[in-house]
């Protein structure tokens, strides 16, 4: 009867754990999100600015290189853009879209989304700009997500384990 | 099919071609137009805040129902645009953009000061469809008169704004390129500055120029002339709209190089034209041999006068 519990203590730490893993998990998946957006921006500035590729072609091409949910959003907003509807509204339904598989924070799209509203209505040198502000603001998000990722990961792992062990305690 | 059934057709397909760069409001106002509103549609007119206007031959317009506001206008330009206003900053300098269909769209609005690059549109106004008439078969009254033998002789048409010049000029390269109405088929180099001949969309022709026609699009009249001279070897050259010093010179060069040429002039008549100093140039050398002065009525493309190089006045056109 003692060992069952002691078997049952054990997997109710380990069940914590998990948990405490996959929250960790959650932020380091974010760090590699905006990664994969960074790349597609950096794509995108580079069609834009140096070869005024029309944004539908430019997110179309830009696909064939991102990774994951990026990649279904340029892939998504192209194919959205070649019906009759308004970059920005088109741009906004995209992000809506996936955001119930984004492990993005809601301060992680505003640059997005403020992009969206900026895009396609100036001039080659003004989208350079507006690419890099947004670059530059997801930066600090990337940091300050990888930031959490190492720190809140071990936070996270170190309470579900505690967590267990608390109710296997109680348990015994 | 016959060259006025065709043209029918054409303007029938016009708001099929026009719909996807208009804004969804005004739209789906339009949707509701009677199709046959369009066969004689030669303009649509969209200006912020009044009602939309098509207008018909001979200046006749229709007011349409909805109000155009400042965001239908901009929505215009971003379908227009394709999104992306960046990628036609040099169209849109100049004031107009090409679509699918030849139909050419002219905007009015705000411009920003020139800076390093061209001027920019910061708010449009206006916008204005221009609905293309690829209309086949005006040249063939006019082939026997401007022929020799089987080939076009250097003809300059010239009237006013609205009387089928570019819509000839059209069916003549498309004559010469293809071997029409007794010519056979030439090379033909097309110095298309303004988009208004061959209305490349993307760098393809939107109206039918011919099998042996090379387009140099939105390339300025003077370096197109003499880059096609140069390169693509024609033997027909045409081109819109001559009447600078640097054009008539241009086109010298062309004559001097045995090339044809076919162009046009703006002028209200034909002692008009020579007074000019740069079309005299080219009259006293005598550069083209037939001077073809056109008339929007009853119809546009009416040839009210042809002439030879001397001012002689060719029989049966002279009214």
């Amino acid at each position: 009867m003692i060992a069952l519990r002691i078997a049952l203590s054990m997997l109710i730490a380990l069940a914590g754990y998990q948990i405490g893993s996959l929250v960790a998990d959650r932020q380091r998946r974010r760090v590699l999100e905006i990664d994969a957006w960074q790349a597609l921006l950096h794509v995108l500035a580079s069609d834009v600015s140096y070869t005024a590729l029309p944004l539908g072609q430019a997110l179309s091409s830009a696909s064939r290189q991102a990774k994951g949910l990026v990649q279904e959003f340029a892939g998504g907003l192209a194919r959205r853009l070649e019906g009759h509807v308004l970059l920005v509204e088109a741009w906004q339904a995209e992000l809506d879209r996936l955001r119930p598989r984004s492990c993005l924070s809601p301060d992680d799209v505003a640059p997005l989304l403020e992009l969206g509203e900026q895009l396609g209505r100036f001039g080659r040198d003004e989208h350079r700009g507006f690419f890099l502000r947004c670059q530059e603001r997801l930066e600090i998000q990337r940091r300050q997500a990888a930031d959490e990722s190492v720190r809140g990961g071990r936070m996270w792992r170190t309470l579900g384990a505690v967590a267990g062990v608390g109710l296997a305690l109680v348990l015994l | 099919m016959p060259a006025e059934a065709r043209a029918e057709r054409s303007v029938e397909t016009a708001w099929a071609q026009i719909r996807p760069y208009v804004a969804e409001r005004l739209a789906v106002a339009l949707d509701r137009l009677d199709p046959s509103a369009w066969l004689d549609a030669r303009e649509l007119r969209l200006r912020a805040g009044r009602e939309v206007r098509l207008v018909g031959a001979g200046g006749r317009d229709r007011v349409l129902g909805p109000l155009v506001g400042a965001q239908d206008l901009e929505h215009c330009l971003e379908h227009l645009t394709g999104h992306s206003r960046y990628a036609w900053e040099e169209e849109l300098a100049q004031g107009f953009l090409t679509i699918p269909g030849g139909h050419r769209v002219g905007i009015a609005g705000s411009w920003s000061a020139p800076g390093a690059g061209s001027r920019a549109v910061r708010h449009v106004a206006g916008l204005n469809y221009r609905i293309a008439r690829a209309v086949a078969g005006p040249a063939a009254a006019l082939v026997g008169r401007i022929s020799a033998g089987d080939r076009p002789i250097a003809t300059i048409l010239v009237g006013a704004p609205g009387c089928g010049k570019t819509t000839l000029l059209r069916d003549l390269v498309r004559a010469a390129s293809d071997g029409l109405y007794g010519w056979r088929g030439q090379q033909v180099s097309l110095v298309d500055e303004r988009s208004e001949i061959a209305a490349c969309h993307l760098g393809l022709p939107g109206h039918d120029v011919g099998a042996r026609t090379d387009v140099l699009d939105g390339m300025p009249k003077t370096i197109g002339m003499r880059m096609a001279l140069r390169a693509l070897g024609p033997e027909v050259l045409a081109t819109d709209e001559i009447g600078g010093e640097d054009d008539a010179r241009a086109v010298l060069d062309c004559a001097y190089a045995g090339v044809t040429v076919l162009a046009t002039a703006h002028a209200a008549s034909l002692e008009e034209l020579r007074h000019r100093p740069s079309i005299a140039l080219l009259m006293r050398e005598g550069v083209f041999q037939r001077q073809v002065l056109l008339g929007s009525q009853p119809r546009p493309g009416t040839l009210l006068r042809v002439e030879d190089e001397s001012g002689r006045v060719l029989q049966g056109f002279t009214r």
